[in-house]
């Protein structure tokens, strides 16, 4: 009799505990002072003080802390919390969250297939950069700026933090010389001549990272301008076959320097870190195709370079050499822009900050660190922590490439991304152009226009 | 009075035993469940409320895409392949270390040690030491004259399968080897005495004896197996991200990137819903031929 009383006791506790604390933790928030439901929280005993939420990928942790240092003297009533992560967590993260009504008050935002996915939860920008900036703003900022941050229907959504370009190469000048090589290449067969003679030194030519499928399409894209300009953006916008001649001979391309220029095994090496950290910071490797977004790495003190086994090395950067019948071109775009959450309970705050990296001291701040090249106009580097001649040459060459860029980078359509990621690297493992391509063309036909 | 009180007391005593449990998966569970199945019939982005009913369109999409057939084979044969290998090299493992030699308390814990690591940190080390050129494993294998063996582990469709395999039963084949280890340390000795007068030798003992007096452990593995494969995405998405190409395209990497990459999420919903009822099949079916094998005997 004891006994069973005992047993029903301990199942009424254990429910009412397991019940207290499924409920507790929904209680919890409520007690946390006034909590917002977009994730932001304002205290109501300070009001001066408002605290609003930045989520991102860039700008990195330490360059976010120059700029929230100087955002702090301007604004002390403004405080950010700022979380920041690699862009595949923070694709995650901002999915999840603003599914769930939770999201951050700015956020950033990449150009493309991001920004369409996105665009009906982000605050219209063109009413308050009226009315706080004044008629012509738009005129401060390059024209790129607001014409690659427009939603569907033209509202302009977004602006931007830094603009990069693809595809290049930066190179280690010390290796370079050491294997007695004085000039950068400029075409297939001048590669192959570079190659050979970095190879008879016992170094890996080329590391590229050929298991990501973003580097993948930017090579895809930026080649296929060398042999019809523009016609990439046909097929994205369904008015050109993928399976046209443009297309194979770009393969064709892509295929003899899988085969020909870089490592063996590149469709197994990511760009970062792998690509980057085991092959050219270890100085393994002379050769490391990329962004230009990646010249802030020669930037001292925060700069990537230092701390490797390159730091003491001379660096620079030259373009994608020409394999094609045209000239080679840089697909240039916003690389991070920055965006204002439609349901944010603190626009006033909000704007502060969005206006602090997209219009205003940020943008000097951010481009002194290089992480790409700015989007407001007459903005000077001065380039004094940046040590060779040759490095400082790269980084005023990729703004002034950036600048002058026609071609855009991000397709718009994440599928045909991904299908075209595929294509890239079935074609370097040997598949038949015609068919990857044939693949290709299956998937942008059933993409909804 | 109180007998009746006692009766019903009996009769809703277990029920409240079950009722946590019942409450806790109900809500993390079953509701989940639910509510992925519901998205599943609609076009969704994942982000924003604009949802629009279109019945089992996603499922009918899927059944026409070869993605989906690629993803669904490359995890078949990861399955396989993995439940196999670590159930043979688990299970000979468990033998060795029941012959109770020196040493066997250091080798059982050197053995479990990948169980207990993160996946993650387990694939991120094989992506460095699989790499063609600058790998340990390829750099070992050059250095005994074996180049021809050195071949780019991830970035070869033709390897790179094998490599995600490799990988996934150096970390669980310390799990396999406990689990028949419990086993055999169940088993009686008599049996083994018996076998042993008899003149059976170590393979005879093992094959006629030790694997069938298993099966229960077998079976159980084999579930976990199908379980743990349809799950699998932390070591294919470190090691290779689904490729080259699709080579290395699972269920799970095919559904991540439907939804996230490409914010399908009532497309990536209804791969959840299908991933479920594989596994459910499958368990069934493993399940029941375990309890047939077991009337046969």
């Amino acid at each position: 009799m004891g006994l069973s009383r005992f047993k029903k006791a301990a199942c009424v506790i254990l429910t009412a505990a397991v019940l207290a604390g499924l409920l507790a933790g929904c209680g919890k928030q409520a007690a946390e002072g006034d909590v917002q439901s977009n994730g932001s929280k304002t205290d109501d005993t300070e009001e001066a003080q408002k605290t609003i939420t930045y989520w991102t990928w860039v700008p990195t942790d330490s360059q976010w802390k120059l700029c929230y240092d100087a955002f702090q003297k301007k604004y002390p009533n403004i405080k950010v919390e700022f979380w920041r992560g690699e862009k595949p967590d923070y694709d995650k993260k901002l999915q999840v969250a603003m599914a769930a009504g939770q999201g951050p008050d700015v956020l950033g935002m990449q150009v493309g297939a991001m920004l369409k996915q996105y665009e009906k939860n982000l605050e219209p920008i063109k009413p308050l950069a009226d009315s706080k900036w004044g008629s012509g703003w738009e005129s401060k900022l390059s024209e790129a700026a607001t014409k690659q941050t427009l939603a569907s229907d033209g509202t302009l959504v977004a602006l931007p933090i830094n603009f990069t370009a693809q595809e290049f190469v930066i190179y280690n000048k010390t290796l370079f010389d050491e294997a007695g090589i004085k000039d950068v290449p400029k075409t297939y067969d001048e590669w192959l001549d570079v190659n050979k003679k970095l190879t008879a030194k016992g170094i890996i030519p080329v590391a590229f990272g050929g298991k990501d499928g973003w580097h993948c399409d930017d090579l895809f894209i930026a080649l296929s301008n060398q042999f019809g300009p523009g016609k990439v953006y046909e097929a994205e916008a369904g008015k050109l076959s993928w399976t046209d001649k443009t297309f194979v001979d770009t393969m064709g391309a892509i295929k003899k320097l899988f085969d020909n220029v870089f490592q063996k095994g590149a469709l197994g090496v990511a760009t970062y870190p792998d690509a980057r950290d085991q092959y050219f910071y270890s100085r393994k490797a002379a050769m490391f195709p990329t962004g230009t977004w990646h010249v802030s790495f020669t930037v001292a003190p925060s700069g990537e370079k230092f701390g490797t086994k390159i730091e003491n090395d001379e660096t620079g950067m030259f373009i994608l050499p020409k394999i094609g019948p045209y000239d080679p071109v840089a697909i240039a775009g916003v690389d991070t822009a920055i965006a204002i959450n439609k349901d944010s309970k603190n626009k006033d705050a909000a704007w502060e900050l969005f206006s602090f990296m997209a219009m205003d001291e940020g943008q000097q701040i951010m481009a002194e660190t290089v992480q790409g090249s700015p989007s407001r106009k007459g903005i000077t580097v001065s380039l004094d922590s940046v040590k060779f001649q040759s490095e400082k040459d790269a980084i005023n060459a990729a703004n002034k490439i950036v600048a002058e860029s026609k071609y855009k980078r991000q397709l718009d359509y994440p599928e045909l991304s991904d299908a075209l990621g595929v294509a890239v690297q079935d074609v370097a493992a040997g598949k038949p152009i015609d068919k990857a391509l044939e693949e290709l063309q299956k998937v942008s036909e059933k993409i909804k226009r | 009075m109180s007998i009746a009180k006692n009766k019903l007391a009996k009769k809703i005593v277990p029920y409240l035993y079950v009722l946590p449990i019942i409450i806790l998966s109900g809500l993390f569970l079953y509701y989940c469940i639910g509510s992925t199945a519901y998205t599943s019939l609609y076009e969704w982005n994942g982000i924003n409320d604009e949802i629009k009913f279109i019945g089992l369109e996603n499922y009918k999409n899927l059944f026409e895409d070869k993605v989906f057939y690629i993803s669904l084979f490359n995890t078949l044969i990861f399955f396989v392949f993995t439940v196999g290998i670590q159930a043979m090299l688990g299970l000979l493992l468990a033998v060795l270390l029941r012959a109770k030699l020196r040493g066997h308390t250091l080798f059982k814990s050197i053995f479990f040690m990948p169980v207990v690591m993160a996946p993650i940190i387990i694939a991120s080390i094989f992506r460095i030491m699989m790499d063609y050129n600058l790998g340990n494993l390829n750099v070992m294998l050059r250095a005994l004259h074996l180049d021809f063996l050195a071949v780019s582990w991830l970035g070869d469709p033709k390897y790179s399968l094998m490599s995600v395999i490799i990988v996934n039963v150096f970390e669980w084949m310390g799990f396999s080897m406990v689990m028949y280890y419990s086993g055999l340390l169940a088993l009686p000795d008599d049996v083994f005495e018996s076998a042993k007068i008899d003149g059976a030798g170590f393979f005879n003992t093992l094959f006629k004896i030790t694997i069938p007096m298993l099966k229960g452990t077998t079976s159980t593995l084999i579930v976990l197996g199908i379980v743990g494969s349809l799950k699998t995405f932390d070591i294919v998405v470190m090691l290779t991200g689904g490729g080259p190409g699709r080579s290395t395209e699972f269920i799970t990497t095919f559904l991540y990137k439907r939804t996230i990459e490409e914010y399908k999420a009532g497309s990536g919903a209804a791969i959840g819903i299908i991933i479920l009822i594989i596994a459910f099949v499958m368990s069934i079916i493993q399940i029941k031929f375990y309890e047939s094998s077991q009337k046969d005997m």
